[in-house]
């Protein structure tokens, strides 16, 4: 009993520590992290990266994405550009 | 050992629930901001807002009304001067999904050697925090200045984006009626190829706050009761995308001033105006267009006697137009805008100025709260694009240009010569649309022409985030400022030069 409670341990030990090391996305991969906030990590990215992120996403297409997902990302790209003009020119 | 089994359990069951939080509790915290320190040369900037050459408002010097303490006058020898103005922003986003956030936005202005560790020079008696303050020795200086505080929501199966609290808002009309930072309730839609906006906005409620020189001509009157004496705006816009290549809109936004009298030609209250007006974006092949046509209608009242000596009645009718244009030619890409705002004569009791909204706390005219960035100019017109610290003084610091309207003509060139090298050279013309009688500068020669600006800004990424700038404009004054320094002399003609570091994250 007291070794299945170990094994049991270990597994959800590991179970919590996957989403840390699944950040890079391959080129068949949907960033969820962009997509929908989920699994985000530690990521802390700059808010130019962000949009280079976001374009490099898009750029994938229908390969990768659902065409409802890639008008999500297409309007959080566009949400990120008015943050960025808004942050910047707001006088 | 048997309780070792349970607490075995007991702990795998803990380490399964906290597994299972940790992707349930996706909540992002969000840092972004930016830094930018500004060296400057010039002969009438300074780390304040307001029109160029005017001065200050003072019993001798009327015509500076609403400008900061320390905006020079026009003179025929002026002094350059120098410093460094500097101008951090933080922004953090509590956000708990992509349709559920907080943002919040905060402001660090500073000028190298000016105030520090506060009850110094320009702050009031006995008051040790102050914005704007810290960049002298030892610095220790309560300086943070909050920008913007609002929630951000989606309400559930619908396609309305809700914001509440205080956020920024630029109008339909590239900002040359309202561009600031102001308290309200917002609301987004998308209807398909439609999206609607509509808006409710306080400026102020000066029936709480108001100090006893905004009700002195009516002490009376002074009310405590929240919402009575408030300057309210409604916003109401659409935007409609035709086709990807063809954008129209039109907008209605309502400015109701229901604050007391205030005693002076440049702010009239009560006051109600109703703008309406349409724009286009489109795109014909490289070439992109775009514009805007409104016109603001509407009436108010002053304690003081109008200009024809009857009362102080005021019917308000004014209107703008805009007219832009880009198109990729060489390597870069050439603009050119026209502006037109419609001007008063001041010699009745019909206002034809077109009113852009400006500070008006307790009655007292303050810093402009709006733009016209799509001129490009540094020292012509308020063009936040150009600026990014507080030096913030220009011939036009609000496009109402003192009641007399503007006319302005620019055109431009963008290049990028290299990934990380760009350059971008303008040249401008402005009018005052019309000739005020009571708010003209130039008494004799009947010129509105103000002046011819020439401008470029070189910037280097030396990182993505770090970009080192150069800006330098000229500008040459027209007829409008012949002979209006207090010698009676020509002024001198207006220039900066400016090293910029910018760093944006």
């Amino acid at each position: 009993m007291k070794k299945i409670a170990v094994v049991l341990l270990a597994a959800f030990s590991m179970a919590a520590a996957v989403p840390v090391f699944a950040v890079e996305q391959t080129t068949e991969q949907k960033d969820e992290c962009l997509l929908a906030s989920k699994d985000c990590a530690n990521q802390v990215d700059s808010i130019q990266k962000k949009i280079k992120k976001l374009n490099a996403e898009i750029k994938k297409g229908t390969k990768v994405y659902t065409p409802e997902e890639l008008k999500q990302l297409n309007a959080k790209l566009k949400e990120t550009e008015k943050f960025l003009d808004e942050m910047m020119l707001n006088p | 050992m048997k309780l070792n089994k349970k607490l075995m359990v007991l702990a795998a069951a803990g380490a399964l629930t906290a597994a299972t939080a940790t992707s349930a509790m996706a909540f992002e915290n969000e840092f972004h901001g930016f830094y930018n320190l500004k060296y400057i040369v010039s002969n009438y900037e300074t780390s304040g807002f307001g029109f160029l050459g005017l001065g200050q408002d003072t019993a001798g010097n009327p015509r500076g009304t609403g400008n900061a303490a320390g905006t020079p006058l026009f003179a025929h020898k002026q002094k350059a001067a120098n410093f460094f103005d500097q101008r951090a922003r933080i922004f953090y986003t509590a956000k708990a999904s992509d349709d559920l956030k907080l943002v919040t936005g905060f402001e660090i202005d500073s000028v190298f050697g000016d105030k520090a560790q506060g009850g110094l020079t320009n702050a009031a008696a006995g008051n040790v925090a102050f914005r704007n303050s810290g960049g002298a020795l030892e610095s220790d200086a309560v300086n943070l200045e909050t920008k913007w505080v609002y929630l951000d929501f989606k309400i559930p199966s619908t396609t309305t984006r809700v914001t509440t609290g205080i956020q920024p808002i630029k109008d339909s009309f590239k900002g040359i009626f309202l561009d600031a930072d102001i308290a309200g309730i917002n609301t987004v839609s998308t209807f398909g190829p439609a999206t609607v906006g509509i808006g409710y906005f306080r400026a102020y409620d000066e029936s709480f706050m108001s100090t006893t020189t905004y009700h002195s001509a009516t002490p009376t009157n002074t009310r405590t009761t929240r919402g009575i004496d408030d300057l309210d705006i409604v916003a109401a816009n659409i935007d409609y995308n035709v086709n990807k290549n063809l954008k129209v809109g039109a907008a209605y936004y309502l400015y109701n001033d229901k604050r007391n009298d205030t005693d002076n030609a440049l702010v009239r209250t009560p006051m109600t105006l109703h703008i309406f007006g349409v724009n286009a974006d489109a795109k014909i092949g490289k070439l992109g267009l775009s514009g805007f046509a409104a016109m603001q209608q509407g009436s108010g009242h002053s304690s003081v006697v109008g200009p024809n000596g009857i009362d102080g009645r005021y019917t308000f009718s004014s209107y703008a137009f805009n007219a832009a244009a880009k198109l990729p030619v060489g390597p870069g890409t050439a603009r050119t805008a026209f502006l037109y705002t419609s001007g008063d004569d001041g010699r009745d009791n019909i206002d034809t100025s077109w009113k852009a909204v400006t500070q008006t706390q307790n009655g007292t005219i303050g810093a402009p709260a709006n733009t016209y960035n799509e001129s490009n100019m540094m020292l012509l017109n308020r063009a936040s694009n150009m600026e990014g610290t507080q030096a913030d003084v220009n011939l036009i610091n609000s496009i109402n240009n003192r009641n007399q309207g503007t006319i302005m003509a620019t055109a431009g060139y963008d290049i990028t010569i290299t990934p990380k090298l760009f350059t971008n050279v303008n040249v401008g013309f402005a009018w005052a649309a019309k000739n005020n009688a009571q708010t003209r500068l130039s008494q004799g020669n009947g010129s509105n022409f103000l002046g011819t600006e020439v401008n470029f800004e070189t910037g280097y990424k030396l990182y993505d985030n770090l970009t080192a700038k150069i800006q330098a404009a000229y500008l040459v004054l027209g007829g409008y400022y012949s002979g209006v320094t207090t010698d009676a002399k020509d002024p001198e003609d207006p220039y900066t030069a400016r090293i910029m570091l910018s760093y944006a994250f």
